[in-house]
């Protein structure tokens, strides 16, 4: 029976679970990237050319799998928090919380595992891509023959395992505050967002605050070790910090706009404000997408056109990992977009202005976004050592906040459209 | 004086379940509101009551017949137009009240107000909210307003800009006897001189306080009432219960 409710529920709600869906395919292409990787350096006869495999591997699953878990916990939370009148129905159905967090895990196994088909269908082609045609470019002698890609079931059922594994310890969290959640509270007031940051998170994001600044000094004194690295360190900080940081910003900045400016205006930051676990999950993973791609200019990745594909190979996934978690962040909450659209319109918004407003509030992310990017790609501007041009940290955020912003308003207009094609009586109604 | 409302043979059809015929909700049902009348529909429940004052504000469109409003013809306006019209001669209260949630109960009154009329003052604001009882609340968001608060910050909305015409879906149906009382004191009142008020209710003491009632039954109207007592509203509504059996 339980095994049925995952199943049904999963069906019922495929629109909710499909940003963890996306960003969970993506998660699998990492894993079995790295399984790929294992298979085929066992394969070769080379052993110089296995060990540059098995290190790509290592390098590879550090690159992603935080991303990856802080993308999956995300819109985990999203869809719980999004769920919390059908989590309630469940206990009023007589399921313990302990069975609701058990229903809500079994969804993401699930999910996880469906993904990994999806994940498992594309990697071969695109681990032939990653080491054959984008190492082309660099690969020292040109004589060396192409590699086959394999992938063996030993490494495989591994990275199943580390890619489920990762889903549903991810999910622990919002599957723990989906027990916790209290059903007659939830069915009252199925729209509450409003979940307080913890003691123990401002306890690591102060320590990871603090690490970074010693990375930092260190690496000013010339250590060019772990230390060069401060620059990963101080997003982690910042991700971990984001409760705190991103709506005080975000109502600074937007505060001096003149408060007489037009309604669209006042509209989009008053939603933004308002609906600050939105605002906050997309101008964080925006952040943490401009953030990562200075760490890259950083690191001189884009100064030869060469190490271009390379960059692209290695920072390529968790970049667009976490700006597809952004996005989904907003998709997931289209139905409650056009749910307000529709009373903004019966309150006497036009279209247009509706749409406009949307538009402005998935700009007022991206700008909040780029302002703690720019705060974060900051000390990467001063280096110690020689050769190092200070702005390249600088050069490459203006890319990743176009295509942030893109991504963003083209999300919080899409529900406004939509809605637009039907009558405000259907929209008035319609259902998370 | 030509009517505020004219909705002429009006019919509605939502689709059936995969492959069943389209379920008819209004077969054509005309409607007339004069300036200054407070008409209320009623009608046992599934006799297409919501459905025809969706049809009539242009909530909703409708498969046959014509709406006008204030003489204007509704399914010819495109939606930038349509929205710009209601904004300036339409106001709805809904019993599940659809205030915008981000702003506070001040904010969504000013919002009405500066679309409407193109400014939108803190005395008049506070005067609109003050005239439904709640002008200490204006700082206060939706959510943080109890179900009658709510209605009333949904009715100063409306009222504060003073539209043509007011629907209103059943905007007792969530209060208590107390605050439903205000609203309808509220409503009653707004129907005056050039201002009028349709309203949809499953409450029978609440009908009896319109100018006439129209009861519907099966989609089409079983009957008309003008000035009726409380006694009078229950007849009709029983007769057309009995009808269709």
């Amino acid at each position: 029976m339980i095994a049925r409710l995952i199943v049904t529920d999963l069906v019922a709600g495929w629109r909710t679970w499909l940003g963890a869906f996306v960003v969970l395919v993506l998660s699998g292409v990492v894993a079995l990237v790295c399984a790929g990787d294992v298979s085929t350096a066992s394969a070769m006869g080379d052993t110089e050319q296995a060990a540059a495999l098995a290190n790509h591997a290592k390098i590879y699953a550090g690159m992603n799998a935080p991303v990856v878990i802080g993308g999956v916990a995300v819109l985990v939370g999203f869809v719980v928090r999004s769920q919390r009148t059908r989590h309630a129905l469940w206990q009023f159905a007589g399921l313990t919380p302990r069975l609701v967090a058990a229903v809500v895990l079994g969804q993401v196994a699930t999910v996880a595992l469906l993904t990994l088909g999806v994940a498992a269908l594309v990697v071969v082609p695109f681990l032939d891509l990653l080491l054959n045609g984008l190492s082309g470019p660099v690969r020292s002698d040109p004589d060396v023959a192409l590699v086959t890609v394999t992938l063996a079931p030993g490494p495989v059922a591994v990275a199943a395992l580390v890619h489920i594994g990762t889903a549903v310890v991810s999910a622990a969290v919002a599957a723990r505050r989906a027990a916790r959640t209290p059903a007659l509270h939830a069915v009252r007031a199925p729209a509450d967002e409003t979940t307080r940051p913890g003691v123990a998170r401002l306890v690591v994001a102060l320590l990871l605050g603090l690490g970074a600044t010693a990375m930092y000094a260190a690496y000013l004194l010339g250590d060019q070790g772990l230390s060069s690295m401060f620059a990963i360190v101080f997003v982690a900080a910042a991700a971990c910090a984001a409760p705190w940081l991103v709506a005080p910003l975000l109502r600074a900045w937007t505060a001096l706009v003149p408060a007489r400016s037009r309604t669209t205006w006042f509209l989009a930051r008053r939603a933004a404000l308002h609906s600050v676990s939105r605002s906050q999950a997309s101008v964080t993973l925006v952040t943490v997408a401009a953030a990562l791609g200075a760490f890259t200019g950083s690191i001189g990745l884009w100064n030869d056109p060469r190490m271009f594909f390379q960059g692209l190979a290695l920072f390529g996934v968790p970049v667009a990992v976490v700006l597809v978690t952004a996005v989904m962040t907003v998709f997931m909450t289209a139905p409650e977009r056009r749910r307000e659209t529709a009373a903004l319109v019966v309150a006497g918004v036009t279209w247009r202005s509706a749409a406009l407003a949307a538009g402005l509030e998935g700009l007022i992310s991206v700008v909040t976004a780029g302002v703690l990017a720019l705060v974060l790609a900051l000390p990467s501007t001063v280096s110690p050592f020689v050769g190092q041009v200070p702005l390249d940290a600088v050069r490459p955020l203006p890319w990743v906040l176009l295509i942030g912003a893109v991504l963003l308003v083209s999300a919080s207009v899409a529900p406004v459209l939509t809605a637009r094609r039907h009558t405000l009586v259907a929209e008035l109604r319609v259902p998370a | 004086m030509r009517p505020i409302l004219t909705a002429t043979d009006v019919t509605k059809r939502y689709p059936g379940p995969r492959g069943a015929e389209p379920r008819t909700v209004l077969d054509r049902v005309s409607l007339t509101v004069e300036r200054g009348e407070m008409v209320v529909v009623v009608g046992p429940s599934g006799s297409g009551k919501s459905t025809l004052l969706q049809c009539s504000s242009g909530l909703d469109t409708v498969d046959a017949g014509s709406v006008h409003v204030d003489g204007v013809d509704l399914a010819g306006l495109r939606p930038e137009a349509a929205a710009r019209f209601r904004r300036s001669t339409i106001g709805f209260v809904f019993q599940s009240y659809n205030l915008v949630g981000s702003l506070t109960a001040a904010e969504n009154v000013a919002l009405a107000l500066r679309l409407a009329t193109g400014r939108a003052d803190r005395r008049t604001v506070r005067e609109a909210l003050a005239a439904v009882g709640l002008a200490d609340e204006g700082a206060r968001r939706p959510g943080e307003l109890s179900g009658g608060q709510q209605q009333r910050v949904a009715l100063a909305r409306t009222l504060a800009t003073r539209p043509a015409l007011v629907f209103a879906d059943e905007p007792t149906g969530a209060l208590d006897t107390e605050a439903g009382a205000r609203v309808l004191d509220l409503l009653r009142g707004y129907a005056s001189g050039d201002t009028s008020v349709v309203m949809v209710t499953h409450d029978l003491e609440a009908a009896a306080r319109g100018d006439r009632v129209v009861v519907l039954r099966d989609g089409a109207v079983h009957g008309e009432l003008v000035a009726p007592t409380t006694a009078d509203v229950l007849a009709a509504v029983a007769a057309a219960r009995e009808a269709g059996r």
